[in-house]
């Protein structure tokens, strides 16, 4: 888990997710999110933390992504893993990674949202709706009408 | 508001009223003023020097050092040689040991010096070590020694206090740095927290436009000077005699910034630096003349325990407005920060939970900003809800102010209808002056000489030949895309009546040149202000009010005898042309006045109202607006019989305009500011697609 409790200097923030579970994160890591920045400043930092909007899974998710950016800065490789594990997951579970990037927009974690964005942005490059559809589970929700009046104004998009 | 017992940085002291009777003394962190008549003062000519202590000169000629702020004054020995004016340089205050006080009288070969609590009299100290027509120009101690820059811009030492002899200047072996070549060019030389900073003000050719802020850093290691692009945490205060610095933290005052003084003008100006913008404060509001230009007297931590006493008397007034416009931080608009932060936390707890397709609309732009238009598009064809991601769009109607903001890199356009600022990335436009612009093409020139056409919008680019001359005023008569585009620039060659003319067309080798009106009366000097096409010549203005014509078919140049000049006192120019009529509009600090030229007679006539015309005023491009009575909806419709000048508010984006009926600015003139880089361009023919901050992702022409 997240806990980091081998650590030796660095400062442990206590968060609780929606669904109560307890997490100790280094405060290193926890101050990547600027909402729990704002809210230790506010003087929170000695009680634990809620984040009524996270769930522990996806809150657990969060973490394993913000320590692998962290050592990822300098790190192709780390970076190529990092990569190939949010496509993974974008194809694998779809659903996870719209959870993932809600939570990542609502901790409000700048480098995340760029990564996270990035990912789905490259994925989206080069596929048919159709194909993105299949992929990411989306059910297409046009009336015909709709879907023939698009495609005749997107021609130039779909040629 | 209390008086803090320690009070440090700087103030600002204008003396005004009859024989110099008031002093009014601006505080720059608490915005407030003190006016104070001081006894030691009155009747007595002023010169500044270093270390927050004044030289003073009676009427008889006596001489003392004061210290406005501690009220000490020093004896000074006297001067039996009479010279009007000098420069004043202190190596240390005279409450130190050693303090050396030199007076180097203005382009003079010997300068007087004498150290202050020992020596009875000045010694004459003969010095020959500059060339002909040079002469001291500033001088300035930097870790107790004494660096001088001369009129031409070389810089030196004088070794001041070196046992018993006599300081002796000497001019080191530094390059002078080069600032593009045909500005009006001034320099001033800044001791800065143990470093030497040289800055160059430089100015458009005719008016009292700044053109640009350059500053160099003394590298003492190699001797050179070194271009810098922000003095980070430091103030640089200008004035002729001696500049000054302090620390931003310490003052209470935002960094990078320059603060400086035009001539014969009362206002306040600050240059950011990294912003590239010039806002203006009127700092004491309720001056009244004869005043003189003020000067800055830097308080610092080695007069700390300086009685600040005589400040707190009765006399204190402290003003609201004004404070407001200095925009101090303090701790209670700190703690208002805090507060807003919070409020923002609580929002956000507040937003539900949503399903994978409903994106939320920042995590939509995010990924909207990535995507290429044909990805976009398919994108918002997968479901309803992706269908439902458009992008913010903007319908400019008006012209609008396109400027480069040196803190983000990014060029915006403000529009003075929406009242909003739009962003866009152009690299191309990196380092680029803007010339002038016409139906959303820029004219623009790089240092390397290079010229060229850009469209902000389409990222369309038309080559030109380089042009190596130093034109002053350049327009080009109609889109460079048509045929029969002609780029004409002018310029005033070396002697005074000579005028070069050059003209190109896009696709064209090289630039036509043409040296005219060799002996040719009358005298005709060009103006800043950019020439105007109309009726198939280009209409030139002048110095002197009058008029140039450069027939482009016959190839010809003539100075019109009428309409005659106006004669009107320095100020801003500017020659604008609307549906067949030429406008002449005549902007003085915040008063303007528009002619027509009345072409049955030849002559300009002031108009009172401008009907349903809206002017867009700027160094480099000045466009008229007619609006539409019939068609227009209400917002633009009040644009009209305004002139809208090319500064806009610091705290809001809210335009700066002149109202021709009231006939007055409707904001306030002191709390707008103007960014250097800018033109007024057309971006009417496009529409633009943003993202949620308002930056603009995407650009169509628009359907007509």
């Amino acid at each position: 888990m997240a806990s980091t409790s081998n650590s030796t200097s660095s400062k442990i923030i206590t968060l609780r997710s929606s669904d109560g579970e307890v997490f100790e994160v280094e405060e290193s890591v926890a101050l990547e999110s600027n909402l729990i920045r704002r809210m230790m400043e506010d003087d929170c930092a000695n009680n634990i933390i809620p984040l009524p909007n996270v769930t522990a899974p996806i809150f657990y998710l969060v973490i394993e992504h913000c320590k692998k950016h962290a050592e990822m800065k300098d790190n192709k490789e780390k970076k190529k893993e990092l990569r190939s594990q949010g496509e993974e997951l974008l194809k694998s579970d779809p659903h996870t990674y719209s959870n993932l990037m809600e939570a990542v927009n609502y901790l409000d974690i700048k480098s995340l949202m760029d990564l996270t964005a990035q990912w789905l942005a490259d994925f989206l490059k080069g596929k048919s709706p159709r194909l993105i559809r299949e992929l990411l589970k989306i059910k297409n929700d046009f009336t015909p009408e709709e879907e023939a009046e698009i495609l005749e104004r997107n021609r130039w998009a779909f040629d | 508001m209390e008086v803090q017992n320690k009070i440090l940085g700087p103030w600002l002291v204008f003396q005004h009223g009859k024989h110099e009777r008031s002093q009014t003394f601006f505080h720059m962190a608490t915005g407030s003023y003190h006016v104070r008549s001081i006894r030691q003062m009155r009747k007595k000519d002023v010169w500044l020097s270093s270390h927050g202590w004044l030289l003073l000169r009676d009427l008889s000629g006596r001489l003392s050092l004061f210290n406005p702020i501690s009220l000490i004054e020093f004896e000074v020995p006297q001067l039996t040689k009479q010279h009007h004016d000098w420069i004043c340089f202190l190596s240390a205050p005279p409450t130190y040991p050693n303090c050396h006080l030199i007076l180097i009288p203005i382009k003079a070969s010997i300068f007087y010096c004498c150290k202050i609590n020992e020596d009875t009299k000045f010694s004459e100290v003969k010095f020959n070590c500059f060339d002909e027509n040079d002469y001291f120009s500033d001088v300035i101690s930097c870790k107790g020694r004494t660096y001088f820059l001369s009129h031409q811009r070389r810089f030196g030492e004088i070794n001041v206090g070196a046992g018993n002899y006599f300081p002796t200047p000497r001019l080191l072996d530094v390059e002078t740095p080069r600032a593009a070549g045909w500005k009006r060019l001034t320099h001033f030389l800044v001791e800065s927290c143990g470093e030497v900073f040289l800055v160059y003000q430089s100015f458009e050719v005719t008016a009292n436009w700044i053109f640009c802020f350059i500053v160099f850093k003394m590298d003492f290691s190699q001797m050179r000077w070194v271009h810098v692009n922000s003095i980070g945490d430091r103030l640089f205060f200008l004035s002729e005699s001696c500049s000054q610095s302090c620390s931003a933290l310490k003052s209470g005052l935002g960094g990078d910034q320059i603060f400086f003084f035009l001539p014969n003008d009362i206002s306040l100006y600050s240059f950011h630096m990294k912003e590239g913008s010039i806002s203006v404060y009127l700092t004491c509001p309720n001056l009244h003349p004869p005043w003189k230009t003020p000067f800055w007297v830097m308080e610092t931590s080695n007069e700390g325990n300086v009685d600040v006493k005589w400040m707190r008397q009765s006399n204190v007034k402290i003003n609201k407005v004004d404070r407001k416009r200095m925009q101090l931080i303090t701790i209670n608009e700190k703690a208002a920060e805090l507060k807003v932060a919070e409020e923002t936390v609580i929002m956000k707890i507040a937003v539900d939970e949503r399903p994978w397709p409903d994106l939320p609309i920042e995590i939509a732009m995010l990924i909207v900003r990535r995507l290429t238009p044909v990805a976009y598009a398919r994108m918002r064809s997968i479901c309803t809800s992706w269908r439902s991601i458009t992008l913010p769009t903007w319908l400019p109607l008006t012209p609008c102010l396109i400027f480069h903001e040196e803190t983000d890199g990014f060029f915006k356009f403000f529009d003075p209808l929406s009242k909003r600022v739009f962003a866009a990335n152009i690299p191309e436009l990196h380092g680029a002056t803007f010339h002038f612009s016409k139906g959303g093409w820029l004219l623009v020139s790089f240092e390397d000489g290079s010229i060229f056409f850009f469209n902000p919008f389409t990222k369309e680019r038309i080559s030109l030949p380089d042009l190596d001359y130093p034109f002053s005023s350049i327009s080009f008569s109609s889109m460079p895309t048509s045929l029969d585009c002609i780029v004409f620039a002018i310029f005033n060659g070396g002697s005074f009546d000579d005028i070069f003319i050059c003209t190109c067309s896009p696709g064209a080798q090289s630039w036509a040149t043409y040296l005219r009106g060799e002996g040719v009366y009358p005298l005709f000097r060009v103006d800043a202000t950019n020439p105007v096409f109309h009726n198939g010549v280009f209409y030139c203005l002048g110095q002197q009010g009058n008029l140039g014509v450069y027939n482009v078919n016959e190839d010809t140049w003539n100075v019109l005898k009428n309409p005659m000049p106006l004669q009107l006192p320095i100020g801003l120019c500017f020659l604008i042309e609307s549906e067949g009529q030429l406008l002449f509009v005549y902007n003085r600090r915040t008063q303007i006045h528009v002619f027509t030229l009345d072409e049955s007679k030849m002559v300009w006539v002031e108009v009172e109202v401008l009907e349903d015309l809206a002017l867009f005023l700027s160094k480099s491009t000045s466009l008229a607006l007619t609006v539409d009575k019939e068609e227009t909806t209400g917002s633009i419709r009040d644009m009209k019989n305004k002139i809208y000048i090319s500064r806009f508010r610091r705290d809001s984006n809210d335009a700066l305009f002149y109202h021709m009926e009231s006939k007055s600015h409707h904001l306030d003139f002191y709390e707008s500011k103007e960014f250097i880089k800018c033109t007024w361009i057309d971006p009417t023919g496009f529409e633009f697609g943003l993202d949620s901050r308002g930056n603009i992702l995407t650009v169509a022409s628009r359907l007509r």
